[in-house]
């Protein structure tokens, strides 16, 4: 049957010919416009390493015409104060205490640069920059457990290590491979470029995607001494009190008891409750400040301008293909070919095409890849920002595979291209194939 | 002669209904999402409000920056010398007006949860065409006097929030406590202009701006220039004479810091950098865009001139001539694409209406996801929207119908008379 077919294509190449030509420059532009949405995609199933579903962000101003005698003391105070009450809330699972910008998707981004004592030598990774998040330690507080970041030896979720003497950190299982070249690095020290202070690992956490869209980079969390969180200024001006609620308990109604009732009681002098934001809702904020949304909308518009081409072309050429050739579908069906079998006919003619012209547009969707490299939409996102942290391209990930990346993109291409076809030829020959052979003869 | 063709055209559209409808909705779809682009587009680089005259427009907003041997560098704005200065100098412009980089919070007015500010000098009002529906921007005196008596130019629908009327001329706002009083009232900015996008206006040297001083041996801070060009023609000399006085002062910092001053016209500052680039690219994806549809048409229309073969022959044979019969079909073909071209048009702007809270930022690698993107009709309805579209309907019908015309025509007579026989 395909022998029969492929004859048929030919015998029919000049009207082929438009539709072909269609196919091949339609598959090359499906491709490019499905890579950058495979891209994002893959970088969107890239594990979390963390998780702050219900974790929430306690923000605060001050209180309007509030005076007092020493405000660094009134600010300490009322920090102690939210801390100890948010600390005995039955809603609340978790607690801590860190700087504003110490979470996943935060916009500030905080990297030293990091060396070791016992570092490898000869590694290149002596000095590394790292994303850097300072956390506090108030009495019952877990940033690993309201986080969810688990230990990179257990899987479980990494307990905070009982000696700390102000200057521990947890480092990521990539930091540690990088500078250590093992993940055996309790114990070891390491130390900030700017200020020599030594901070004692204290554990190793699976990696974390610090950003969204941006393979996970080298992180440290310092555990800073309370004392830390209380000496600055105003503690409210740049940490924050983050806390995880329990499953059950509703965020609206929190919030109000919060607001109405919890912090009022404690009587903060210098400081009014202002919001309790979910920290979820600055992935998204990331994700349209970075044009990441637009990139998905842009991409989407063109892939389903794309397949509306083919879907278009298929139909319309089928459609007339299909009626001008109603003698042979009247004589198929004279001689005992059931409407199933015209219609397979036409299928397979159909998918043959598509696969011919897909066959024709591979060898320059590779030659496009050999010389332009493949889709990196996050590119400019990520040399605005991180330029200093990425890291080389993991190749744990599929995007960063090219025989895979290639296959993968191809794959999706040619499937939709199949389905769209698939849909652009049964209308028409659904249509025509019920016709009865003494009608489709007669007609001729 | 045409009368007829269109004629033609109409019967043969009623009599092939699924050819017809396939036909243009393959056009409408095709012109929607072109013209969608060009919105886009038209929005960023065309005159639009309250901005008319982009084309005479040089922007001053950056300053790349290499000081202490390498020790710092990046980029920021100009400083308050370095502001003055030009002012003073650069005197080959019709206008030239100052804004303040800085950012400040968007909830400095209590009584609306948001409202996004935006410091500028006198010369701001001169410059771009704001249509004020009262009063009018602040003056020189008024900015002059801004520290004894705060002043404030807020948009329509601020004015409504805060008063429940647009005539708030006279009124007090409060703004991070201090009394404002409103001395015009402007007709809403959409975010799509971001050089001039604010809810509120207030003079540059407010008492809640900060002189944005930083480092740079006066050469650096929070200010950005625009300047107006007398004529489309003179931008380059205004290009060349702020370049030459900020030359000037680069010469007298201390050896070692080094300095990049980005001039650039409008075009250059939306499309950046690698501009050529960018012209190259955007041109590249609009003619993809109209070349695949295109051939999907043409296989439409050699189709259709496959069936018509023996028109052809007859009309060949009664004496028409090649000429006449490519005009016949391009003829008739324009009707089908008229008629798609105007559904297209009807669609992208009902798209681009639907959409505006993302469409303008649709290309852009980082968006102010909180500034209302508005889009208005001015920015949809207008001539170069229209001529943009006709063009398009021409070049897509020659493209599509040409071709596969010209190909059915190369048979004989006798051919195409016995095609179907």
């Amino acid at each position: 049957m395909i022998k029969i077919i492929l004859h048929q294509i030919w015998n029919e190449r000049r009207q082929n010919g438009w539709l072909f030509l269609e196919l091949v420059v339609v598959s090359i532009f499906l491709w490019i416009a499905i890579d950058p949405l495979f891209v994002l995609l893959s970088h969107d199933y890239i594990p979390k390493g963390y998780d702050y579903k219900s974790v929430f962000l306690l923000s605060f101003n001050n209180k309007k015409n509030a005076v007092a005698d020493n405000v660094e003391e009134a600010c300490a105070n009322d920090f102690l104060q939210v801390v100890n009450s948010v600390r005995e809330l039955p809603e609340v699972e978790n607690y801590a205490v860190a700087l504003r910008s110490s979470f996943p998707n935060s916009y500030e981004t905080n990297c030293p640069k990091y060396s070791a004592d016992t570092a490898v030598v000869n590694s290149s990774a002596v000095q590394i920059n790292a994303t850097t998040y300072d956390v506090y330690d108030f009495p019952g507080s877990d940033y690993f457990a309201m986080m969810k970041i688990r230990d990179a030896y257990t899987g479980e979720i990494l307990k905070k290590s009982t000696v700390n003497d102000g200057h521990g950190a947890y480092v990521s299982r990539n930091f540690a491979l990088a500078m250590f070249g093992t993940l055996d690095v309790v114990g070891k020290t390491i130390s900030y470029s700017s200020d020599n202070i030594l901070q004692t690992i204290l554990g190793v956490f699976d990696n974390v995607q610090t950003m969204q869209y941006v393979e996970p980079m080298y992180l440290v969390i310092i555990l800073h001494d309370r004392s830390a969180a209380l000496s600055s200024r105003d503690p409210f001006y740049n940490k924050n009190v983050y806390l995880r609620l329990k499953k059950d308990v509703d965020k609206e109604e929190f919030a109000q008891h919060l607001s109405s009732a919890v912090i009022p009681g404690v009587g903060l002098t210098y400081k009014n409750f202002d919001t309790m934001e979910p920290l979820v809702d600055k992935a998204a904020v990331a994700r349209r400040t970075f044009g990441i949304e637009s990139r998905y909308r842009l991409q989407t518009i063109f892939s389903c301008f794309a397949l509306f081409c083919v879907f278009l072309g298929i139909m319309s050429t089928y459609w007339v293909r299909v009626s001008s050739r109603k003698k042979d579908l009247g004589l198929m069906r004279s001689v005992g070919a059931t409407s199933g079998n015209v219609f397979w006919y036409f299928l397979v003619e159909g998918w043959l095409l598509v696969t011919l012209a897909f066959i024709v547009a591979l060898p320059l969707l590779l030659h496009k890849v050999y010389s332009m490299g493949f889709a990196d939409p996050l590119a400019k996102m990520m040399s605005m920002m991180y330029e200093k942290l990425l890291l080389p391209k993991d190749s744990a990930y599929l995007h960063n595979r090219p025989m895979v990346h290639f296959v993968v993109v191809s794959a999706v291409t040619y499937l939709f291209m199949l389905i769209v076809a698939t849909i652009g030829i049964l209308f028409p020959v659904r249509t025509t194939a019920r016709i009865q052979p003494s009608e489709a003869l007669g007609e001729e | 002669m045409i009368k007829t063709y269109f004629k033609q055209a109409w019967a043969m559209m009623q009599r092939n209904k699924l050819f017809s409808s396939m036909y243009i909705l393959g056009t409408a779809i095709t012109i929607a999402l072109v013209m969608v682009l060009f919105i886009i587009f038209y929005i960023k680089l065309g005159p639009v409000y309250p901005e008319y005259n982009r084309d005479r427009m040089v922007y001053l907003e950056n300053i790349q920056f290499n000081i202490n041997n390498g020790n710092n560098r990046g980029g920021t704005g100009l400083s308050y010398e370095a502001v003055s200065r030009l002012l003073r100098l650069v005197d080959n412009c019709e206008q030239k007006t100052v804004t303040s980089l800085d950012t400040y919070s968007k909830d400095m007015i209590e009584e609306v949860k948001r409202s996004d500010p935006m410091f500028t000098c006198h010369n701001f009002w001169e410059l771009y065409d704001f249509e004020f529906l009262y009063g009018r921007g602040y003056s020189q005196e008024q900015v002059n006097n801004n520290r004894a008596v705060p002043v404030v130019v807020i948009c329509e629908s601020l004015a409504r929030k805060l008063f429940a009327t647009a005539d708030a001329v006279g009124k007090t706002v409060k703004i991070k406590d201090i009394e404002h009083k409103v001395v015009g009232v402007v007709k809403d900015v959409s975010g799509s202009t971001p050089n001039v996008y604010a809810q509120y206006w207030v003079p540059v040297n407010t008492p809640l701006s900060s002189e944005g001083k930083r480092g740079g041996e006066n050469m650096l801070g929070n200010y950005k220039m625009v300047f107006l060009a007398k004529e489309k023609g003179s931008v380059a000399d205004v290009k060349k004479q702020i370049s030459d006085v900020l030359t000037r002062m680069m010469s007298e910092q201390p050896e070692g810091n080094r300095y990049e001053p980005m001039i650039q016209t409008h075009a250059q500052y939306v499309l950046g950098d690698k501009y050529d680039e960018n012209i190259g690219n955007i041109i590249l994806i609009f003619a993809t865009l109209l070349f695949i549809p295109a051939l999907n048409l043409c296989g439409m229309i050699a189709s259709r001139m496959n069936s018509r073969l023996e028109e052809v022959g007859v009309r060949k044979a009664f004496g028409a001539t090649n000429r006449q019969l490519v005009f016949q079909v391009l003829c008739e073909n324009l009707l089908f694409t008229v008629i798609g071209a105007l559904l297209g048009f009807i669609l992208s702007c009902l798209f681009a209406k639907l959409s505006q809270e993302w469409i303008v930022t649709l290309l852009d690698s980082y968006v102010d996801n909180e500034a209302p993107t508005a889009v208005s009709m001015e920015m949809m309805l207008n001539p170069t929207m229209l001529s943009v579209t006709i063009l398009l309907v021409f070049v897509l019908n020659i493209v599509s119908a040409l071709i596969p015309t010209l190909y059915s025509l190369r048979h004989s007579i006798t051919v195409s008379l016995n095609v179907k026989k």
